[in-house]
């Protein structure tokens, strides 16, 4: 299809034009789309005269314009300099655009820069300022050129009136060289004088053309509004489909179109591996080895035993067996308080459990660690944070969760004892480091989670908790001695 | 039909007398006829047919190699500690350094008035746009996850609530490059209308007639649109000039910006755009000595705008060369022994092979362009340029890898080693530029004709001719 051909009525000349040439206006066919009305007799929309030169077609462009004409112009290969005189051009208003959008780029770039890091995602680094000139300038800069670019060109075409598919003129291959070699003068169909265009450009030296608008203009074949609309509702389909499913639960793992690092060639723990004759993914530890720097000679200080006993080593490795075998046998005694859930308030341990297997073993009773007050504040720090949640923070097993278990009454929650009963005052320190480390009865272990050194830490607070109960005013150094109340004399 | 007159030798300079522009006594409509003609014989020269095949094959392993890459993962790269930026980067520059000249020739030598431009800025340009396609395509696809890559630009609706930080050079970069790619983009089709035009009215076939008429927008050559066309191209042309200065100014900061000894450092900014202009004029002389032969423009793209190139090329390969140098002295005078340790190691140390490569190619290969012999044999000045092309991608891998290699820390020192689908993906890169040139050639305006025929023409004189002063 030629972009010529199908011109529209858009190019329809004013009747003026038609009268001159004796024609009659017609115009009814000429608005007509419809393919059965009668072809209307072409009308003239404009006439054109070739040159050879640039100086020439300067020379008709002034004489044209002498004689009276508005509705004329140029068409040369490249930009003639001296025409824009000649026929009468004003300054073009371009630049204006150019400046405007300059202004705005340049402003919406500050501004998106101080909203983004200065408002809505403030984002400190080095504690630099989060807004600041020097670092908005390039971006600055690049929009601003961006905006005016673009805004010069898409005003240059527009200003043009273009794009402009359907010109009359476009349709006569005489005047198609003035993209190549000629220079070409034309008078619009719509120019009050037109009557006398041809003679004046007869008078000119040249042999004038007449280019008539199209008639033969024909709607657009049905089918392409149609496939265009198809098309375009194909197109929305996909961005439809994305949208949903942004805003969409499901209730499906999502579809991977790339695996990305959801899934990586890997076993992974509690998963099965086949090359293992026992299946597992996860390899237990070698018999008869020691991880690197998991040997843990000391006895003293890794299990609370004395080793100068022989079996000492050997027994505290079972220790571990022994406590989770001990488990449900405990689970019958009085301590428990699944025997008697509604009373909560369970009472500490009386007397008659069964002999325990650990009361046998050599704990130490005295601190394998050194005994400073730094290590009592390390101590206290940490019994906060892990023991007086249940055990509460002087020891009277009234910890926060202890205390909402007991609101909860469900029975299924064992109050701590107190550390301030004999049993646990007289226990030996290796016994209650013992504790720590692997729980009792309905106390979860915890030497995962606290390293030894804290470990011990803990229990020196813990002794300092047991001895503020049972101190007398010798055990409070005379200087402090005056800031207590009640301090029988 | 104009004959090529072999006797006009127009880079001698007459003392009173202006050198041709262009030879071969060209009338308005030869000039239409030449260039015409090289998208309009029914078929290119068999040359084109053996380089577009090999581009197409090339372009289609990079495809290949992207895809592997996107399932794969950017691990496919030989990216790895301490280089974490490896050739993707060196390419990325390499590239948009490259695509400076374009510009550059539309740009700042229209601003200069200088008028020799008009034969080769169309196609420097193309090449420029072509160059930066290449250079775009890096950092889109070193994100890996290549449908994530709008997280560069600050695009709403943002479900993160993050935004991106204006304080990295890296996100100017993003705003320097895509703003120059999409301004030199427009910058060129504007330029291209009034030989689209030509073009059309001219076409034989209708698919002919109805894309060159879609592209020429019904351009008729009116005084009135010449008006201001003319003026919209030299807002353009004063709005490009300090944007071409500032894209790799900006790519340099991501280099600057950072502490990293030998990239810390205040003269990067100017030291990139020479490097830019040379190896984009570089790349000019490789494509243009070539396409004058192959497409019969010799009359238009004369022996002077080679010489000129070359001219062009001595001025940024010297400036280049005073770059090194000063790069030296200023490790030494700083004081700074990480700075000078970082100089040593480039020039002395595991790479330097690398760093004599470009001293031999950047620096004393444009200085045989002295001679005026070498000014004006298009074949041997071919071959230099070629040697700018190499010496200015190692100028590039020089900077990036032998300063990442060695850093502060000796105990996390590397040597880089690039895995096949970087060199594969590099040789690409060049298949897609070299595919997207000669679809240029064959199918639209390889020389700007409007301005041949208004500018580098002697204008016919006549009696009556009247020419007033021009705005
Ligand atoms: C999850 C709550 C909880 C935490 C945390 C907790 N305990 Fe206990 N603890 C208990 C309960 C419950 C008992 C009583 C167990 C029983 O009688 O079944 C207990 C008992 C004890 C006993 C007495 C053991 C015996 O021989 O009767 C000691 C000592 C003790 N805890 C020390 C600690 C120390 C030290 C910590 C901090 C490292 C700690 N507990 C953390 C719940 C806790």
């Amino acid at each position: 299809m030629s972009e010529h051909s199908t011109s529209h009525t858009s190019s329809t000349p004013e009747p003026r034009a038609a009268a001159v040439f004796g024609a009659s206006p017609a115009r009814v066919g000429h608005h007509s789309r419809d393919g059965h009305a009668v072809a209307p007799a072409p009308q003239p929309a404009a006439v054109f005269a070739a040159f050879h030169t640039p100086a020439e077609l300067i020379a008709a462009a002034r004489k044209t314009r002498e004689a009276g004409y508005a509705n004329f112009d140029a068409h040369s290969p490249f930009p003639v300099h001296g025409i824009d005189d000649a026929i009468g051009i004003r300054p073009t208003r371009l630049p204006f655009f150019t400046l405007v959008a300059a202004c705005v780029g340049f402003v919406t770039a500050l501004a998106m820069q101080w909203w983004m890091n200065g408002v809505a995602y403030p984002f400190l680094i080095s504690g630099k300022p989060l807004i600041s000139i020097p670092a908005s300038w390039p971006v600055a800069f690049e929009l601003t050129v961006l905006f005016s670019a673009f805004t010069t060109v898409i005003a240059m075409i527009l200003l043009n009136g273009l794009p402009r598919f359907s010109n009359p003129l476009l349709s006569d291959e005489k005047f198609l060289r003035s993209t190549s070699d000629q220079f070409v003068l034309s008078i619009d169909a719509r120019d009050p004088k037109f009557g006398g265009a041809l003679d004046h450009l007869r008078g000119l030296g040249t042999v004038p053309e007449t280019v008539y608008t199209d008639p033969g203009s024909k709607a657009l074949p049905k089918i392409i509004p149609l496939a265009g609309l198809i098309i375009v509702s194909a197109m929305m389909i996909p961005p439809v489909l994305i949208a949903k499913a942004r805003v969409s639960t499901k209730s499906v793992p999502r579809w991977h179109f790339i695996w990305d690092m959801d899934f990586q060639p890997k076993f992974k723990a509690q998963r099965e591996n086949l090359l293992f004759t026992d299946l597992r993914a996860m390899r237990p530890q070698e018999p008869g080895t020691v991880a690197r720097g998991e040997l843990e000679a000391d006895d003293a200080f890794y299990r609370g035993l004395k080793s100068d006993d022989n079996g000492a080593v050997e027994a505290a490795q079972v220790s571990r067996q022994v406590v989770a075998q001990a488990q449900p046998a405990d689970a019958t005694q009085p301590a428990d308080g699944a025997a008697a859930p509604a009373d909560g308030a369970a009472a500490p341990a009386d007397g008659g459990p069964p002999p325990d297997p650990l009361d046998k073993l050599p704990w130490v009773t005295e601190f394998p660690v050194a005994v400073t007050g730094q290590l009592m504040k390390r101590g206290q720090e940490r019994y906060d944070i892990y023991c007086s949640t249940c055990h509460g923070l002087a020891g009277d097993g009234d910890g926060l969760i202890t205390q909402r278990a007991m609101e909860l009454e469900q029975g299924t929650w064992i109050r701590p004892v107190t550390y301030h009963s004999d049993a646990i005052r007289n226990q030996p320190v290796g016994r209650l480091f013992n504790t720590i480390t692997n729980g009792v009865r309905k106390m979860p272990p915890m030497g995962d989670v606290i390293p030894p050194e804290d470990r011990w830490a803990i229990l020196l607070y813990m002794r300092a908790l047991q001895r503020s109960r049972n101190a007398t005013p010798a055990d409070v150094p005379t200087d402090v001695l005056p800031q207590l109340k009640d301090v029988p004399q | 039909m104009a004959t090529i007159t072999t006797s006009i030798d127009n880079t001698q300079e007459t003392p009173g007398h202006r050198a041709p522009l262009v030879i071969g006594h060209h009338t308005y409509g030869s000039i239409t006829e030449t260039v015409c003609r090289v998208a309009e014989a029914p078929h290119p020269p068999r040359a084109w047919y053996i380089a577009f095949a090999i581009s197409v094959l090339l372009v289609l392993m990079l495809g290949g190699l992207i895809t592997h890459l996107l399932l794969t993962g950017v691990g496919v790269w030989g990216n790895n500690s301490p280089v974490f930026w490896g050739w993707p980067i060196v390419n990325f520059v390499f590239w948009v350094g490259i695509g400076h000249a374009g510009t550059l020739i539309s740009a700042i030598l229209f601003l200069f008035r200088q008028n020799w431009r008009t034969s080769i800025n169309r196609a420097a340009e193309a090449m420029t746009i072509f160059a930066v396609v290449c250079a775009g395509m890096y950092p889109g696809i070193h994100v890996g996850r290549i449908w994530l890559a709008w997280w560069l630009f600050p695009l709403g609706p943002n479900q993160n609530a993050l935004w991106p930080q204006f304080r990295s050079p890296l996100l100017w970069d993003v705003f320097a490059v895509s703003t120059y790619a999409s301004v030199s983009a427009v910058f060129w089709y504007m330029g291209m209308i009034p030989d689209l035009a030509t073009f059309r009215d001219r076409a034989t076939n209708k698919i002919k007639k109805f894309a060159y008429g879609a592209l020429s927008l019904g351009w008729t050559g009116s005084a009135r649109n010449w008006h201001r066309y003319e003026r919209a191209y030299l807002i353009l042309a004063a709005l490009a000039t300090p944007l071409v200065l500032s894209v790799h100014t900006i790519v340099s900061f991501d280099f600057a910006v950072s502490q990293l000894p030998g990239w810390h450092t205040t003269i990067f900014p100017p030291y990139f755009v020479a490097g830019a202009v040379f190896s984009g004029f570089g790349m000019v002389l490789t494509l243009m000595v070539p396409a004058r032969e192959l497409f019969g423009l010799k009359d238009l793209i004369t022996l002077r705008h080679l010489e000129n190139m070359c001219k062009v090329i001595i001025a940024t390969g010297t400036i280049v060369g005073y770059a090194y140098a000063m790069e030296f002295f200023i490790a030494w005078y700083s004081g700074s022994r990480y700075e000078g340790f970082a100089f040593i190691n480039r020039a002395f140390g595991p790479y330097w092979w690398a760093y004599w490569t470009m001293v031999t190619c950047n620096v004393i290969s444009p200085q045989l362009f002295w001679f005026k012999k070498m000014r004006t044999s298009p074949w041997l000045m071919f071959i230099v340029s070629i040697f700018v092309n190499i010496g200015m991608w190692f100028e590039r891998f020089v900077i990036t890898i032998t300063s990442l290699s060695r850093d502060f820390l000796p105990s996390s020192w590397g040597y880089f080693i690039p895995t096949w689908v970087d060199i594969a993906m590099f040789v690409g890169s060049f298949g897609l530029f070299f595919m997207l040139f000669l679809l240029f050639c064959r199918y639209l305006p390889i020389v700007a004709m409007a301005e041949v025929r208004g500018v580098a023409l002697p204008q016919p004189t006549d009696g009556h001719a009247e020419h007033p002063a021009s705005h």
